[in-house]
């Protein structure tokens, strides 16, 4: 079988099945809430995508793997089918990956031809709890990706704020090699995994993609994913800190 | 000053080794953080596995009057949650759903019995002043600011 193999500084890509040219690319790393990962598994399984390829870095990463019917899998897959593809993590993102995983997913996407990322992720948002319906907000790294974000009537461009982790350097280094991305934030709690923040997530991914995504059971599961994703929530809290994720509650975003 | 041309290059050297080095301590610093990190939340993990209780995910939400906290525990077992405010804490409390948590995890479930977290407030505070209000897996417990 041929396998597709790509090097991005201390990160490999290894297609273990032909991903073909997708238009979109789904990332969803662990962040505020872990709203990108939830709403980004959700996607893979409701689209039934199927595993393309393997992210692993021996230097990089702490050396897990995931043993899942069976197979042996790395801790970051890409799902695809199609026009969709989708890159999720099951480990926390130390600052010290984070950068370069977030280099290598823009470069991947640059050379495999892919029109779009399309980054998931949540807005530590203080009034969270108030809220029954978390908001979207957006911000692109082009006036292309931007566009995307324009069927979104319910969605607001940020204005202002920082933005810290992964999907900062994943915008940055998009503007930089231009390619198109788009992050959607939803407002969410900073450290307590959010599943109805992925749902407007979701929807929201379900509408510039063209593709019915349901959200029940995303609803109805919410409770058994937040005991599922509980252990990996602290883990990713530390490592939230230390990526420097203070800046960001200094000076919310604003829309 | 007349600066011979070798003496000049030797300078420049050096001073990008100096910078070198210190990139690298930086990073030495970073990796050892991580490191620590990691070991403690083993630690934690390994604690928690022998004493068969695991603490409950919290966040803390400072407002204009009141310190909003908030208890996650989407594991405890229905009408098994205590909440006990003290003058100076606040402690959650419940048993575990074992059939909820095998059926979120599968065999790989840990085997806790109890959740449990306590947080302790900056001030003394009145507990019958506190607000506390169970919403589906949140328990949000509402603390009236100090004057």
């Amino acid at each position: 079988m041929e396998v597709y193999e790509e090097e991005i500084g201390d990160f490999f890509f290894r297609e273990h099945s032909r991903l073909g040219r997708p238009k979109f690319m789904i990332v969803g790393l662990p962040d505020v809430g872990l709203v990108g990962k939830i709403a980004t598994e959700h996607i893979v399984r409701s689209l039934k995508l199927s595993y393309k390829a393997e992210v692993d870095s021996y230097s990089l990463l702490p050396p897990v793997a995931v043993a899942r019917g069976g197979e042996v899998l790395a801790p970051i897959r890409i799902y695809g089918s199609g026009d969709v593809a989708a890159l999720i993590a099951d480990i926390a993102l130390s600052p010290r990956s984070a950068v370069p995983l977030s280099l290598a997913i823009v470069e991947y996407a640059r050379i495999r031809g892919i029109e779009y990322l399309l980054g998931l992720t949540g807005a530590v948002n203080f009034e969270r709890a108030e809220m029954t319906k978390p908001g979207v907000h957006w911000v692109a790294s082009s006036e292309e990706a931007s566009r995307l974000a324009s069927g979104l009537p319910e969605a607001r461009r940020v204005e202002e704020g920082y933005i810290v982790g992964p999907y900062a350097i994943l915008l940055k280094e998009s503007v930089r090699r231009r390619v198109h991305s788009l992050v959607l934030l939803a407002d969410s709690f900073l450290d307590i995994p959010d599943p109805e923040a992925a749902v407007v997530l979701v929807s929201a991914v379900s509408q510039i993609i063209g593709v019915e995504i349901p959200v029940d059971r995303l609803l109805e599961e919410g409770e058994l994913i937040k005991i599922r994703l509980k252990e990996l929530m602290k883990d990713q809290k530390s490592a939230l800190a230390r990526m420097g994720k203070g800046y960001e509650l200094h000076a919310p975003l604003s829309y | 000053m007349y600066e011979p041309e070798g003496s000049r290059f030797f300078r420049e050297i050096m001073r990008k080794m100096l910078r070198d080095m210190e990139r690298l301590e930086r990073a030495l610093e970073d990796h050892m953080a991580e490191l620590m990190e990691m070991e403690r939340i083993f630690e934690e993990r390994e604690r928690e596995s022998r004493s068969r209780r695991s603490s409950p995910l919290y966040t803390v939400i400072d407002k204009e009057r009141e310190l909003l906290l908030i208890f996650d525990v989407p594991e405890v077992e229905e009408g098994t949650l205590e909440i006990t405010l003290l003058e100076d804490r606040v402690i959650v409390e419940g048993r575990v759903d074992k059939r909820k948590v095998e059926r979120a995890l599968g065999r790989a479930a840990r085997h806790v019995e109890r959740v449990r977290g306590e947080y302790v407030f900056p001030f003394k505070l009145d507990p019958h002043m506190a607000k506390v209000e169970r919403k589906g897996s949140k328990v949000y417990v509402r603390v009236p600011k100090q004057p």
